[in-house]
């Protein structure tokens, strides 16, 4: 028995190092990579090994940081919102019923996560713009004479996100509605609580640690999108990540970018570690 | 058994209830009297719980009427129904206080704070728990539980309380404790309850009436007793104890009496409510308990030749197989009256059972 134990514990470490390898080297060293850029001069596209915090303070004091930093925490918000929103009843649904189609429900639900996000994104297109379904359905009707500016928009962001990152919200629902026993619906009926009741003070409490995690889900991949912006936002509705390839791509100031960049991701551990501790308060009762 | 509108405080009638192919319930009569104790008894899958839906409103007949306290109410929802149930998983809210839990039922039928405080109180007391309100479900043993379970239904007083196997996850003291003590605050507070188990230790201990439930539908309905000493049929007589059956035939018919003709072409006068026409098929049947060893005949009783297979030592009472001559195979409990009785497998005896210890079952 030892000898098998021993014998394996290389294997162990070679199964750990592996990942721990691809996590350094394709994670870690970017990152740091990114941080030191973010303190250091830019000249003429040239990054000069000098520390400095300038970068910082351009981005944070400038107006177009922080609209697009604005944008940004909007765009999560309602990300977030909405899918949580929408995910609810449906998890609710695909978790509760007893369909024997039940299997192909959830497969459906999820299903928008095969095709590529640019694919879904495009489809928005197709619709919001200004000779998009909608507004060609919308002037055959006669209800509109002019076309309406339906994107870009910062609720076409905001739409088209959240159709792309719906099935996230609804697997973290699922997840939390099914660890919920039916029977405590039954048994607060039969204590009298009506259908709503049941919801307000049993189903919603219990599952409020998915609801939390849904969100965050969403917000934190919403606020660091960048096709979608990209395709259903312009010039006028730059969001942090559009604003990051702007700068690194078109400007090639690696300097700024990664002050960007740094402040994107603080604001995504932040939020983060605050959603984890609001989670663990829940989950000690 | 009444089954006037007015007199029961639970009346079911003509109940179906249908899953998709599978028929649960099939054209169920049961009435409850007001205080009254009925368990439903029966194998798993005799549609037990569904039953017990069905009077808490948890899923609709497809045909018959439920009356809860003369009320019509199989279109009313759960939360309509003034009823108390207590799941074989408890189903207490883990987000919420023990008083919180048992305060929930006074809190949706908005009972003012005091009147809240005062009854969650008492209800704790009443099940043993007083001084544990603050604590959380997951922090309370199984049999704790159980009790935050009873009092949380207890404390609205409903018309009827509803009980699914809830000493199922108990272990066997607890459960021996625990079902005294249901029984006990049942018969004290004189609330109409219907228990479901498939217990029959724990259905003859607590019931007043047994309901006896195979295949979606009552076999047998009585007291303990009746259902113990005189089983209807032969599904019953198995379900409940143990029971020796032996083919028969009828001889002679009486009104309240049959003469059977069994194995070994023995022939006895047995009491019955039956009416069974003379050369019928029918089983004669035999307690352990009420059969005995001897190393003769007995006249006026039934005695069949029989060899020892077994002898089994439980204690109490001994346990001893025998098969039968030309008959099948049976069982006699011997007490245990301190003397080792003198047989060893292997032994020829005679199985006797006196008239009064025999029963006629259709075959
Ligand atoms: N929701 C349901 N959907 C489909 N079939 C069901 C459903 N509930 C019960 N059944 C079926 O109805 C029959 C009766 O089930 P029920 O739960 O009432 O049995 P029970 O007597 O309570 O059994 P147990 O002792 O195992 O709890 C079973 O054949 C079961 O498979
Ligand atoms: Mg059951």
């Amino acid at each position: 028995m030892i000898g098998i134990g021993e014998g394996r514990s290389g294997l162990r470490w070679l199964v750990l190092a592996l990942p721990c390898a691809v996590l350094i080297s394709f994670f870690a060293v970017p990152n740091v990579l990114l941080l030191s850029a973010s303190f250091m001069r830019s000249e003429a596209s040239v990054l000069i090994d000098e520390f400095t915090l300038d970068n910082y303070q351009d981005i944070l004091s400038g107006a177009l940081f922080r609209g697009a930093m604005l944008r940004t925490v909007i765009v999560g918000l309602g990300v977030g919102a909405l899918d949580v929103l929408i995910a609810f009843p449906l998890a609710y649904f695909l978790v509760r019923t007893q369909s024997r189609w039940k299997g192909l429900l959830i497969a459906l639900s999820l299903a928008p996560l095969l095709a590529s996000v640019i694919v879904r994104t495009y489809g928005w297109y197709v619709i919001l713009n200004r000779s998009g379904a909608i507004n060609q359905t919308l002037q055959g009707l006669g209800m509109i004479d002019q076309p309406l500016a339906l994107m870009p928009s910062t609720g076409a962001i905001i739409i088209g996100l959240a159709h792309a990152l719906l099935p996230y919200a609804v697997l973290t629902l699922m997840t939390a509605l099914s660890a919920i026993s039916p029977n405590l619906e039954l048994a607060a009926m039969t204590l009298g609580a009506s259908r709503w009741r049941t919801f307000v003070h049993v189903v919603l409490p219990l599952s409020l640690p998915g609801l939390i995690g849904g969100f965050v889900l969403c917000f934190s991949i919403a606020i660091s999108a960048y096709a979608t912006p990209a395709i259903l936002g312009g010039p006028a509705t730059q969001t942090v990540a559009t604003l990051i390839y702007t700068f690194m791509m078109n400007l090639l100031d690696w300097a700024v970018g990664s002050a960007l960049a740094a402040v994107l991701i603080a604001a995504s551990l932040l939020l983060l570690y605050l959603a984890s501790k609001l989670g663990s308060q829940r989950t000690a009762l | 058994m009444g089954t006037r509108v007015g007199e029961a405080a639970l009346l079911l009638k003509g109940i179906e209830k249908r899953f998709g192919l599978v028929t649960a319930v099939r054209g169920l009569d049961l009435a409850v009297a007001q205080g009254e104790f009925v368990t439903l008894l029966g194998p798993s899958g005799c549609g037990k719980s569904t039953t017990l839906g069905l009077i808490a409103g948890f899923f609709p007949p497809d045909a018959g009427e439920i009356y809860l306290g003369g009320r019509h109410v199989e279109n009313l929802p759960p939360f309509a129904r003034d009823i108390g149930v207590v799941f074989q998983d408890y189903a207490l809210f883990p987000h919420m206080t023990v008083a919180q839990n048992v305060a929930f039922g006074l809190k949706m039928r908005r009972v003012d704070r005091a009147e809240i405080n005062a009854r969650v109180e008492e209800a704790l007391d009443l099940v043993k728990l007083g001084g544990l309100g603050s604590r959380r479900p997951l922090q309370l043993s199984g049999g704790q539980r159980q009790r935050v379970a009873l009092a949380r239904a207890l404390v609205v007083r409903p018309t009827v309380l509803l009980l699914d196997e809830p000493l199922s996850n108990l272990d066997l003291k607890l459960r021996e404790e625990m079902r005294a003590e249901i029984a006990a605050l049942q018969r004290r507070l004189a609330i109409t309850t219907v228990f479901v188990t498939h217990d029959q230790g724990e259905a003859l201990a607590m019931s007043d009436r047994i309901a006896v439930m195979n295949a979606g539908a009552i076999e047998q309905i009585g007291r303990p007793t009746e259902i113990y000493e005189r089983p209807a049929t032969r599904f019953v007589a198995d379900f409940i104890g143990r029971t020796n059956v032996m083919p028969a035939t009828v001889g002679a018919a009486g009104s309240t009496q049959v003469s059977l003709v069994t194995v070994q072409g023995a022939t006895i006068e047995v009491a019955t409510a039956h009416s069974l026409a003379t050369g019928a098929r029918a089983l004669l049947a035999v307690r352990p308990e009420r059969a005995t060893l001897a190393t003769a005949p007995v006249a006026d009783a039934l005695s069949l030749r029989a060899e020892v297979t077994q002898i089994l030592y439980l204690g109490a009472s001994r346990e001893i197989h025998l098969t039968l001559d030309d008959g099948p195979a049976v069982i006699v409990d011997l007490a245990n009256d301190g003397r080792e009785p003198p047989i060893e497998i292997g032994d020829r005896v005679w199985f006797v059972a006196a008239p009064a210890s025999c029963l006629v079952l259709p075959a």
